[in-house]
């Protein structure tokens, strides 16, 4: 319906069409596409037992591939969407976020958070889960970044023992003892039997040892 | 599916030439429906969403959707395919369209699968940017052709208006978001800066929403005073509803999702319409309408499903990921579609797109 110029035919009939290699590309095409139409059909079935979902979307797909384990594959593949879908992008870093945290994939959980950040979609619980990857990970320079995180953090919730204990283990992480051990205390006096502060808290004492 | 009988006077003028019936054409045809529920679900999502308006999941809101995309986008997509074999005389008209275009679009989306980083980016960012050209140019069309069969043939200049201005939210989408649009030409930096994101936001939140509603109210007077007879409303709710879905939904997602299912709404209406009257005039013919819309609705859900929910699955057979197989398969029925619809609705003097929107005398105006 876009614009008015001629093109008229009497006929409807395929064989009627002069050139052999367009027949041969028609039925070729034809096969195929229905072919793989139900093949797909049955692939489905046999796989799932059900018929294709209604839903026009890969996140069941991705869903799937997390239950059974293959995280390294759900996560690649949502890096493949993050490419391809544009309009759906946070979500997709949320999403990797959520899967590379709960199964201790430090990078693609760095990389989402940071991806979050960048995109102004961030909340608290990012970050303090990017300042908790970031040392865990406790490559060079990363204790910096958490640092920086949890004193953000830490303007909010002064009273979070997460909070406290992260930014300790990013004051060790830099060497800086004393006031490491002030936060990990802190976050033990919030919740006495927080294990990281507790572990923590007895690196920086077992250091301060080793010096004197 | 029989035209109302010609009107006379100022207002059956207005009220245009129906196809079908006035409250059909308005609703299905000009997007009266989707003005309703545009409205439904602009202030209805927030209100769900504790009245902030913010982290709301259309998808949770409306589990509906898949079924209606299935009933109307996919079938939509499929319904131009079915339509382009069984419109009469597509075979010797269109050869290469008909026969080798569908291997070709086969062969570049298995391509796409193979590097979806390189081509399929390509592919997808081609199939967002072409979605509300499309849109428009099919406003444009309709509105056009209801303009012909009301008695109101537009000239050439105002024409050339009417095109520009259904362009317009197609403009709007060129300015983008991220991925595409200028955001996928630009550099992210030079974007950023605050002048550059200040214009763009006055452009997107001022500007444009003035042209896209101002503008087809003053061709529609422009028409009036120099034609000394009015375009039918129906085209000036064509132009409107198109832009109204890139004006409210600030959200792309939003707005791709319900123009698109209202817009395969709009497109199965109008393809109903000219294949049950090809079929019904066709000397062999020996059924009724009832049996054609039926034959005709039922071949484009079976093969939209078999299009947009089976064939990807081939593709998962074949062992590529759950992600390229479900995008690029549905980018590449969207490009298929635009593609075959440039061809199918050409008004051409001896085809049958011309005999159904020329079978009818224009009303009388008063």
């Amino acid at each position: 319906m876009e614009s008015e110029e001629a093109v008229a035919g009497p006929s409807l009939d395929v064989t009627a069409a002069q050139s052999p290699l367009l027949r041969v590309s028609f039925w070729l095409g034809a096969i195929v596409i229905l072919g793989s139409m139900v093949l797909g059909l049955l692939y489905s079935a046999g796989r799932d037992r059900t018929l294709p979902s209604l839903q026009l979307a890969y996140y069941p797909g991705i869903e799937k591939l997390v239950e059974a384990g293959e995280y390294r594959q759900a996560l690649d593949q949502l890096n493949v969407a993050i490419e391809l879908d544009f309009l759906s992008r946070v979500r997709i870093h949320q999403e990797i976020a959520q899967i590379a945290m709960t199964n201790g994939q430090l990078d693609d959980h760095i990389a989402a958070c940071r991806a979050l950040i960048k995109a102004g979609a961030a909340d608290e619980v990012t970050s303090l889960n990017l300042s908790g990857s970031l040392l865990m990970r406790s490559a060079t320079g990363d204790h910096g970044r958490a640092e920086e995180l949890s004193r953000e953090l830490l303007q909010k919730y002064p009273n979070h023992p997460a909070v406290n204990c992260n930014l300790g283990a990013a004051l060790l992480g830099q060497d800086q003892l004393v006031e490491a051990e002030q936060y990990f205390l802190r976050a033990l006096e919030l919740e006495p039997g927080l294990l990281p502060a507790q572990a923590g808290l007895a690196k920086v004492r077992e250091v301060k040892a080793t010096r004197e | 599916m029989n035209d109302q009988p010609p009107r006379s006077g100022f207002a059956s003028s207005l009220l245009g030439k129906s196809f079908v019936h006035p409250l059909f054409d308005y609703l299905l045809i000009g997007g009266g429906l989707s003005l309703l529920v545009a409205g439904l679900v602009h202030w209805t999502v927030p209100l769900a969403a504790g009245g902030g308006g913010q982290n709301y999941s259309i998808h949770a809101r409306f589990a509906w959707i898949p079924m209606v995309i299935l009933l109307s986008n996919s079938t939509h997509f499929a319904s131009s395919t079915v339509r382009l074999y069984s419109k009469p005389g597509t075979f010797q008209a269109l050869p290469f369209l008909t026969m080798a275009f569908p291997l070709v679009c086969l062969l570049v989306t298995t391509l796409c699968m193979v590097y979806p980083v390189n081509l399929g980016t390509n592919l997808q960012r081609l199939y967002l940017i072409w979605s509300p050209y499309h849109y428009a140019a099919q406003a444009y069309g309709l509105a056009v052709m209801y303009s012909y069969r009301s008695g109101c043939p537009l000239g050439l200049n105002d024409k050339r208006l009417m095109r520009w201005i259904s362009m317009l939210p197609f403009f709007l989408v060129c300015l983008g978001g991220e991925g595409f649009g200028l955001y996928a030409l630009l550099p992210e930096a030079w974007l950023a800066q605050p002048t550059v994101h200040g214009a763009v936001m006055v452009l997107k939140q001022w500007l444009f929403p003035l042209l896209i509603f101002g503008s087809p109210v003053a061709l529609f007077i422009k028409i009036w005073v120099t034609e000394q007879k009015p375009l039918p409303l129906i085209s000036l709710l064509v132009l409107m509803v198109n832009g109204c879905w890139w004006v409210i939904f600030t959200d792309y997602l939003q707005a791709f999702t319900l123009a698109t299912i209202f817009h395969g709404v709009q497109y199965l209406a109008i393809v109903l319409i000219f294949h049950v009257r090809d079929q019904k005039q066709r000397s062999t013919n020996r059924h009724g309408t009832l049996y054609h819309v039926l034959w005709f609705y039922g071949a484009s859900l079976l093969l939209g499903y078999g299009l947009f929910h089976c064939l990807p699955w081939a593709y998962r057979l074949a062992g590529f990921g759950v992600v390229e197989s479900m995008l690029l398969v549905a980018a590449a029925i969207n490009i298929h579609h635009f593609i075959v619809d440039a061809y199918i609705w050409k008004l051409g003097k001896k085809d049958s797109n011309r005999t159904i929107v020329d079978s009818d005398q224009a009303p009388a105006f008063v």
